[in-house]
């Protein structure tokens, strides 16, 4: 672990002195434009040529024009090595001579964003955990690789989340500068690289306990971002209702939020994860609280962070279902029966998963299938009615030798089908009818009260980020059928799919990156073992049985390889 | 374009009559040209007082199809010189002059066709030419078949999964079902009239009276091959009708009703206890679609497997029918020429969204135990412990205890018939 941090600290700095001189360069030229420019995002995208200073997030180094300096890197790598340990132990903001520091303020004195800045950490390489091994981390109680983790975060962290920042402020077509949520949440961000920065680099384990506390202010406050997002896109939508609606900008949106969302469920998992396999459990459990309002099962020696490896679909459904029926009940006076049929056989009765995200996908699924039967049976006449009785959801769950299927039916009446490929967007109107109804009587995750229109595409997200599936199948006329394929992640997390196995998520969190240059691979081979799935094209990988879904999913492929060849 | 084996002029033909589109026909346009609603858009004055308006309706499908078949034949011609891999075929290449020497035919034939006598040499033109065409699709199988053969032993490709393959004879076969039913519809209303019926479309098409049958024989099937049948179960909107083709369903419920039955027959083993395959007809009065949900509880299908079931070169039957099928010798005392070589589902497919509709299969694969063992001790254990109730205000969660599987297949029909047909623009 500590090789390749030293080694993500050497590429910073080789990248740093060719991007800084390069910045410097076009700093003068676009300085007028910098003047120009109103409050707000200061305006790059059009003035500087980007391929100078940031190809590509997948690799740290500019692959096209600067080919000799790659040779002058790698020697300055090597130099670094030696001298790296003092430059390592160096954190202090403002000593301008130091190699690995030098960090100027993302948030200059009048409020704005240093944009390069921003891309200068955007740019950098983020490197890929394999699952395997945070669990592993994390069952174990070593406090030296717990500093040598959070040392690993301490510099992880602020690169994605700049990732997930410049990508947001450069959205084409101007959408990060009309919409202020996006922009909103893009300050956040950077508010919260800022405070990483400022933090100082762990290095005994006090320091290391004050760097989780830090982790977790940030990860505890769940609603504000989704809720921003929301109320902007309601807004932002309305807006667009006086001109001609344009089906490629909806579409860039859609796949920047999709891109955003994934990418925040890596972050917080990385983040809870760290804060949760903490041995001394310090705020652990008021994190475990606010992850699910369902009572945690017990927390023993094997349940540390995350990922749980003996996870019990059926209770956990129990559980969700419970409350879900006490919501339900709560909100209409009546609620369905919820039957589960469990179709496991005797000695294979758990798996490995993460609880939490399990919850929120079937709080989903079976929150929705009750207002619809409830609503359905109040069209029927309700209580008034003698022959109107309510439906049962019916939840069957199986385990098969590579994954484990939920299925959640019900007999709600369905949606048309062409419908059905607006629910799973996060951009469709909230003004129109929608298969969520106008009341969402809360969730489990607490308080979110404005994300309507959200439950669906977040929980597709999180099927997807281990290799599962969420697909709906609806019957016009009778109900709906909701099958959620979860992949089983083996007892330690190893039985995964090659494309799986690192950061799941992480390739469909960066755009379309370019090849990485030969001569700079070499250097950084060992940084991202798994780098070679960033070549690949950048697809949402999954199993879409049904051709619209397939067709939709070419379409954004190929807006994606348009966007970023814009980059 | 060169053709080989024919002379120029029929390769120039065929590529003048390419590049002309092909007309989209919906269920609806056949149904309303079939009783004589478009007669206007072709002849001037409809008091003709020489024809009834049933000859004026043939003399205008025929004047059609003699001008759209061609285009379509030549279409296809296309396709078949440009494939990569299976133009090589030898079967292939008999269908490609099959096709040919039916495009000269046409083209042969006088373009204007006013009396109800030259209408009815076109007609017997046509007969001869469906007739001809209707091994097609087993040609089509055995070329496939020799295709594999040749990639086996050169390279190490997975062939089920070769996409330019499978998206060529995803065309062709959706081409081909257009092209027969428009030759069929026309051959169909020669025929004297009969209830509901406009040609092969039928106004008032009950689903639920096609599935009886296609139930008694896919049952009649299952039996035969194993010796029992599992019960299908029917529920929803028994009462529907809405116009459509029934045969096309019937080929559709018949195809998922045997791969149902099969399935549970041989999860569960031939001597126990069937769970019931469910049929669920829904419809509402303001549906798109009407929706037919077939459930079985036969082990499903592994989520990996799921691309090639609809593959035209990948099927879990006996390896020995296909080698009976489209070997050497054919022998086509089976079933079905075309049972065991896998193309039901995806033809079934094509035939779904020929009309607007699609199908698709969702599975919940399930462990695979020896059946016959367990089972018998589960219904001991449950006999004993009964089932498990927990109460909680008005909600019941009752549980039971069971292990394996199954598939659920979802046949979408579009209600009104108004879409048009999936042609290339």
């Amino acid at each position: 672990m500590s090789a390749s941090t030293i080694l993500t600290a050497a590429a910073k700095t080789a990248s740093k002195t060719t991007v800084r001189r390069a910045a410097r360069r076009s700093m003068a030229t676009s300085t007028r434009a910098v003047k120009k420019s109103a409050v707000g995002v200061i305006v790059q995208a059009t003035n500087m040529p980007l391929s100078n200073i940031m190809p590509s997030f997948g690799s740290p180094l500019p692959s096209s024009g600067t080919s000799s300096s790659s040779r002058n890197n790698s020697r300055k790598e090597l130099q670094k090595l030696s001298g790296l340990a003092s430059a390592m132990s160096r954190s202090s903001l403002d000593d301008d001579t130091s190699p690995s520091s030098s960090r100027r303020s993302l948030i200059d004195e009048t409020g704005q964003v240093n944009m390069f800045e921003l891309q200068r950490l955007a740019s950098l390489s983020p490197t890929s955990l394999k699952l395997g091994d945070m669990y592993k981390y994390a069952a174990s109680a070593d406090l030296e690789q717990r500093l040598r983790n959070a040392q690993f975060l301490h510099r992880e962290l602020p690169i994605r989340l700049a990732q997930r920042a410049y990508d947001l402020l450069s959205l084409p077509h101007g959408l990060s500068s009309e919409s202020t949520p996006i922009r909103q949440v893009a300050q956040m961000y950077v508010q919260y690289i800022q405070q990483f920065l400022e933090f100082p680099f762990p290095q005994t384990n006090s320091q290391e306990e004050g760097f989780t506390e830090q982790l977790q202010g940030m990860v505890m406050d769940r609603t504000s971002i989704p809720t921003t997002i929301a109320q902007g896109l309601m807004e932002w939508l309305d807006d667009d209702r006086r001109e001609d609606f344009e089906l490629g900008r909806q579409q860039e949106m859609e796949d920047a939020l999709v891109r955003f969302f994934t990418a925040r469920v890596g972050l917080r998992f990385l983040a809870e994860h760290h804060i949760l396999s903490s041995p001394s459990q310090r705020g652990g459990d008021k994190l475990r609280e606010a992850q699910t309002a369902i009572s945690p099962s017990e927390v023993g020696a094997k349940d540390r962070g995350c990922i749980q490896h003996d996870c019990n679909p059926v209770q956990e459904c129990e559980k969700v279902a419970q409350e879900v029926a006490r919501q339900t009940y709560d909100c209409y006076g009546i609620c369905p029966e919820i039957e589960i049929v469990d179709r496991q056989s005797d000695n294979a009765q758990v798996f490995t998963y993460v609880p939490h995200h399990l919850h929120y996908m079937l709080a989903e699924l079976l929150k929705n299938s009750c207002r619809v039967s409830v609503e359905r049976y109040m069209e029927q006449g309700g209580s008034n009615s003698t022959t109107a009785k309510i439906s049962p959801v019916r939840v069957v769950i199986v385990k098969g030798a590579n994954e484990v299927t939920i299925k959640v039916s019900d007999e709600g009446g369905g949606i048309p089908r062409s419908t059905m490929a607006r629910i799973f967007k996060f951009t469709h109107s909230t003004s129109r009818q929608e298969y969520e109804g106008n009341t969402d009587f809360g969730t489990v995750e607490a308080g979110i009260k404005h994300m309507r229109g959200f439950g669906l595409p977040l929980a597709r997200i999180y099927a997807r980020y281990f290799g599962g599936e969420l697909t709906l199948k609806s019957m016009e006329g009778y109900g709906l059928d909701a099958y959620l394929y979860l992949p089983r992640l083996g007892d330690a997390c190893e039985n995964l799919p090659r494309r799986v196995i690192a950061s799941p998520g992480e390739q469909v969190s960066l755009p379309a990156p370019k090849r990485i240059n030969k001569s700079g691979t070499r250097a950084f081979s060992t940084l991202a073992p798994n780098r070679q799935s960033a070549n690949e094209p950048w697809v949402v990988e999954s199993d879409e049985l049904d051709e619209a879904g397939w067709e939709e999913s070419k379409t954004r492929r190929v807006l994606q390889i348009l966007h970023s060849r814009a980059l | 374009m060169v053709l080989e084996g024919f002379p120029e002029s029929v390769g120039n033909s065929v590529a003048r009559a390419a590049t002309q589109a092909q007309t989209s026909v919906s269920l609806q346009d056949l149904m309303r040209t079939g009783q004589g609603e478009y007669l206007h858009r072709t002849f001037q004055d409809d008091l003709d007082n020489d024809h009834t308006a049933t000859e004026l309706v043939l003399i205008q499908v025929a004047g059609f199809l003699r001008r759209e078949m061609p285009v379509r034949l030549a279409h296809r011609i296309q396709d078949l010189e440009r494939v990569p891999l299976m133009k090589d075929a030898k079967s292939v290449r008999d269908v490609r002059d099959l096709y040919i020497t039916s495009f000269q035919e046409l083209e042969a034939f006088d373009p204007l066709i006013r009396t109800p006598q030259e209408e009815e040499d076109f007609s017997k033109l046509l007969e001869n030419i469906y007739e001809r065409h209707s091994k097609v699709l087993v040609q089509m199988a055995r070329g496939a078949y020799e295709c594999r053969d040749l990639i086996r032993t050169q390279k190490d490709l997975e062939f089920e999964l070769m996409e330019e393959t499978h998206n060529f004879l995803d065309r062709f076969y959706l081409y081909r079902i257009g092209m027969r039913v428009l030759i069929g519809q026309y051959l169909a209303l020669r025929q004297p009239p009969v209830e509901n019926y406009i040609g092969i479309v039928c106004s008032h098409t009950s689903p639920y009276e096609i599935v009886k049958r296609a139930i008694d024989d896919a049952a009649f099937m299952c039996t035969r091959m194993y010796g029992d049948a599992p019960e299908v179960i029917m529920s929803g909107r028994l009462d529907l009708t809405f116009p459509y083709v029934p045969t096309h369903l019937h080929y559709i419920m018949l195809e998922l009703l045997k791969n149902s039955m099969r399935a549970t027959v041989e999860w569960h083993g031939v001597d126990a206890e069937f769970p019931p395959i469910k049929v669920i007809i829904a419809d509402g009065n303001d549906n798109e679609d009407v929706v037919i949900k077939v459930s079985d509880e036969g082990g499903g299908i592994p989520r990996s497997n799921t691309k090639k079931i609809w593959s035209y070169l990948f099927t879990t039957a006996d390896p020995s029918i296909q080698e009976n099928v489209v070997g050497d010798n054919p022998d086509h005392s089976t079933d079905s020429p075309l049972a065991g070589l896998g193309y039901g589902l995806p033809i079934s497919r094509s035939y779904c969204r020929y009309f607007g509709g699609d199908l698709s299969i969702m599975s919940m694969e399930g462990e695979f135990c020896h059946v016959i063992h367990i089972r018998v001790r589960r219904i001991l254990v449950g006999a004993y412990y009964g089932w498990l109730t927990l109460s909680l205000d008005s909600t019941r969660l009752t549980r039971w205890i069971a292990s394996g599987y199954g598939t659920d297949a979802f046949v979408y029909l579009a209600r009104l018939g108004n879409t048009r047909e999936p042609l290339p623009i």
